[in-house]
């Protein structure tokens, strides 16, 4: 661990331009952001913000090699900036990758590079966000995932009968072209998806994907990747009225709209995941922010907010280490420390992409989130116990046995648990 | 949207038994299943059933030290993702239109592995101790798949009626990761739709009455399907009464319902006269163990001793079920049961594999 804190401090050394970014201040545009792609004159100019990523190491995947390929990652920066409109609200993200990768038609072992959006549904109590990977019961997401595929073909429900069902096509010359062009013609040029998702078992595509528009390109040794979205739609608020575009007002200090589905807040959290094909990356194996607030307002409460999210708790950070040895790396895996097979979430990096507040809960609540597993049938050692009425419990016991001030150093040592800046 | 529990147990399971002394490597079952299929859209290169040489690297090539499954423990054991061209092989054109211009007949690429590339070659020294046999392999449709339990998506379910396991293809991403958890390597991503696919038990067939399409063509009559429950069924005498069935690499710890009576005897051994060796037995009891755990060698001992009773005249069950004299006695698939599922409706019992199973998401405030 001596090592992880270390580079810390190297990369602390760099000045200001490496810090990460406390909040993300959105600018304002009257362009058409609905036609915003990686290739727009509104991107020239415009101020980023620095956001890192680190490696998902929570819950390692079955792959061999892609695990191999992955286990020296080390953390990403990405520059980050976000621009409004009336309607609209889009997120700039650009980083390094020293290989395009590309998932082919053709080949069964190639996984393209992607970036993905991640807005909680509901973000009115900062220090209760859903958990970074994708969300937790209760506490659901929407994610805008968009990845670098060949064209493919998504099957729908129609041509499943057809694909599935049916034998071999009867079909000659005109027919058998008209055939061929029909399926051709329902190829997907890109992969570019909206997912709502309460954990990462539960990702479930939205298909009516109206109002969402993505695009990323590579560019020497780069990607530059945009998100646009509405401020409102059916599962996220980014804006304080309900069917009126209340952007500009900046917020009406905003009551909770009747019906809607998400809650308008002062500061709204976003987070990231980029994946590289290059190391086979694809699900859990990705790069993984914390929550990093956008100021939609300013306000006392968006202060507030934003301090809690990018809280750096202050705790003397080697009485955290003890007590996490004397409580925590029976069960959980902490640097070389390694703990029983499937036991509980590894800890090595959960201080790159956890706010402090989630860290807290999880040590005095564990149940507010149960980081979903696999292997759902492995039992009984899990990171949770099913309850007789299908409910998931965390197996972990709480700690609020620890006092606050323990808890504190307990905090402010797992937060430094994060890999090294790639260079 | 509830979380529930992954639907990984079954009330009932749906099972196959397969006599290896009687498969003789024909592939008519691999066909019956391609045409039915796999001939297009991009699962070209898949053989949801394939029948290997064993001793031999099999179908996708060294699948058996690929990974996947579980450890003693139940983890999840790490595996490997197959080549296309070097692990699976994809079909190779030939230059049909050079020929017309007196060119050589060659194939367009150069062919590197394919299914049954190994064909008899088997192990051993010609001709005093060579040996094999063929071993059909399709998916398990096991009791705890590997796939299963390393999808993040929850895309594979197991279902409840008869434990068929299959792909919600609405849910899957493409990830590959069950094709590292199949310690079987039987689960294929088809890159044309960006999905994972595996053997679907001939479901719709099944519902109908019908077996699968690979135990329906098998000239040798090999195959038995029906349900493990089923106290008249062979399937259920040859697994859980007689216990002659057993299932491929059970250490893998997935539960594999498609079971394997194995090969008892091969040819005797040839000395160095080249006369035969009396007794002997040229297939090793180790390579049997490989293959099917040490059960294996109860199995043959139960095996030899029913031959010599039949031989002897005394009669034998187990052999006169394996003769295999009667389709409607080898496959036992319950239709009234099905029907009843089904209420009279002709679509499939349980639609999440076309309808997906999670696709109407909400959100919980």
């Amino acid at each position: 661990m001596r090592k992880i804190v270390t580079s810390l401090v190297a990369v602390a050394a760099l000045g200001g331009s490496s810090f990460a970014a406390d909040f993300l201040a959105p600018v304002k545009t009257k362009s058409d952001l609905s036609k915003l792609t990686a290739s727009s004159v509104e991107l020239k100019g415009l101020k980023f913000e620095t956001v890192y990523l680190y490696p998902q190491t929570a819950v390692a995947g079955n792959d061999k090699e892609s695990s191999a390929k992955f286990a020296s990652a080390q953390a990403l920066k990405a520059d980050v900036a976000v621009l409004v409109n009336e309607r609209d609200f889009s997120v700039v993200v650009k980083w390094k990758d020293s290989t395009n990768s590309l998932q082919t038609q053709k080949d069964i072992k190639s996984f393209g590079d992607g970036v993905a959006l991640q807005i909680p549904q509901n973000c009115s109590d900062p220090a209760k966000l859903p958990y970074i990977g994708m969300g937790s019961e209760g506490r659901p997401v929407t994610i805008m995932l968009q990845k670098n595929t060949q064209g493919y073909y998504a099957p729908t429900v129609a041509d499943l009968t057809d694909t599935q069902a049916n034998n071999n096509l009867n079909l000659f010359n005109d027919e058998l072209k008209k055939k061929q062009e029909k399926v051709a013609a329902s190829a997907t040029a890109k992969y570019q998806k909206v997912f709502v998702a309460e954990g990462f078992r539960s990702t479930t595509e939205v298909k009516e994907q109206t109002g969402y528009t993505m695009d990323m390109k590579y560019n020497k040794g780069s990607w530059t990747a945009v998100f646009t979205k509405k401020l409102k739609d059916d599962y996220s608020s980014l804006s304080s009225v309900a069917g009126k575009d209340a952007y500009p007002a900046y917020g009406n200090e905003a009551e909770p709209v009747k019906g809607a589905v998400a809650s308008f807040c002062d500061a709204e959290p976003i987070a990231l995941a980029i994946w590289d094909g290059g190391v086979d990356g694809r699900d859990g194996t990705k790069w993984l922010s914390s929550w990093t607030p956008i100021k939609m307002k300013d306000s006392e409460k968006s202060k507030k907010a934003i301090l809690e999210i990018s809280a750096k708790v202050k705790g003397n950070v080697a009485n955290g280490k003890k007590l996490a040895s004397e409580n925590c790396v029976a069960c959980h895996t902490i640097g070389s420390v390694k703990a029983p097979e499937n036991m509980a979430p590894n800890l090595n990096n959960v201080g790159g992409y956890s706010t402090a507040a989630y860290l807290r809960d999880s040590i005095i609540a564990p149940n507010d989130v149960v980081v979903p597993g696999l292997n759902a049938n492995r039992s009984p050692m899990q990171f949770y116990a099913v309850d007789g009425n299908g409910k998931r419990v965390s197996n972990m016991p709480s700690f609020e046995h620890l006092k606050p001030a323990e808890i504190d150093d307990l905090v402010a040592y797992l937060q430094t648990l994060k890999a090294g800046v790639k260079k | 949207m509830t979380m529930t529990a992954i639907n990984t147990t079954s009330k009932r399971q749906l099972a196959m038994v397969m006599d290896l002394n009687k498969c003789i490597g024909c592939q008519t079952c691999t066909v019956a299943c391609k045409t039915q299929w796999t001939n297009r859209n991009g699962r070209e290169y898949m053989y949801w059933n394939n029948v290997e040489t064993s001793p031999g690297e099999g179908y996708p090539r060294n699948w058996q030290n690929s990974g996947g499954g579980f450890d003693k423990d139940g983890n999840l054991k790490e595996g490997v993702i197959p080549d296309l061209e070097k692990g699976y092989g994809t079909p190779w054109d030939f230059n049909h239109d050079e020929m017309i211009n007196a060119k050589e007949f060659k194939s367009k690429q150069a062919p590197i592995w394919g299914p049954n590339w190994d064909e008899d070659q088997g192990a051993g020294n010609f001709p005093s101790d060579n040996y094999f046999f063929y071993i059909p392999r399709l998916c398990n449709h096991c009791d705890n798949p590997g796939c299963l339990a390393s999808c993040p998506r929850d895309a594979i379910f197991k279902r409840s009626q008869d434990g068929v396991v299959l792909v919600d293809l609405d849910r899957c991403q493409g990830y590959r990761f069950c094709i590292a958890g199949c310690p079987y390597k039987k689960i294929y991503f088809n890159p044309r739709v960006s999905k994972s696919e595996k053997c679907i038990f001939c479901f719709p067939r099944i519902e109908q009455g019908l077996p699968t399409a690979c135990a329906q063509q098998c000239v040798g009559r090999i195959r038995f399907v029906g349900f493990l429950d089923d106290e008249e069924g062979q399937v259920h005498k040859l697994v859980k009464k007689y216990k002659v069935a057993i299932p491929l690499k059970p250490e893998a710890g997935t539960g594999a319902n498609v079971y394997y009576v194995p090969p008892v005897d091969g040819p005797v051994k040839f000395d160095a006269n080249g006369k035969p060796i009396l007794g002997s037995n040229r297939i090793p009891p180790e390579h049997l163990e490989a293959l099917f755990g040490p059960e294996v060698h109860a199995v043959v001992k139960t095996m030899r001793a029913e031959m010599e009773n039949k031989k002897n005249g005394k009669g034998s069950e187990i052999l006169d079920l394996l003769i295999a004299y009667k389709h409607s006695d080898m496959f036992r698939l319950d239709n009234d049961y099905y029907k009843a599922i089904a209420n009279g409706n002709l679509r499939p019992i349980d639609e999440r594999y076309t309808a997906g199973k999670f696709t109407s998401f909400k959100a919980v405030h």
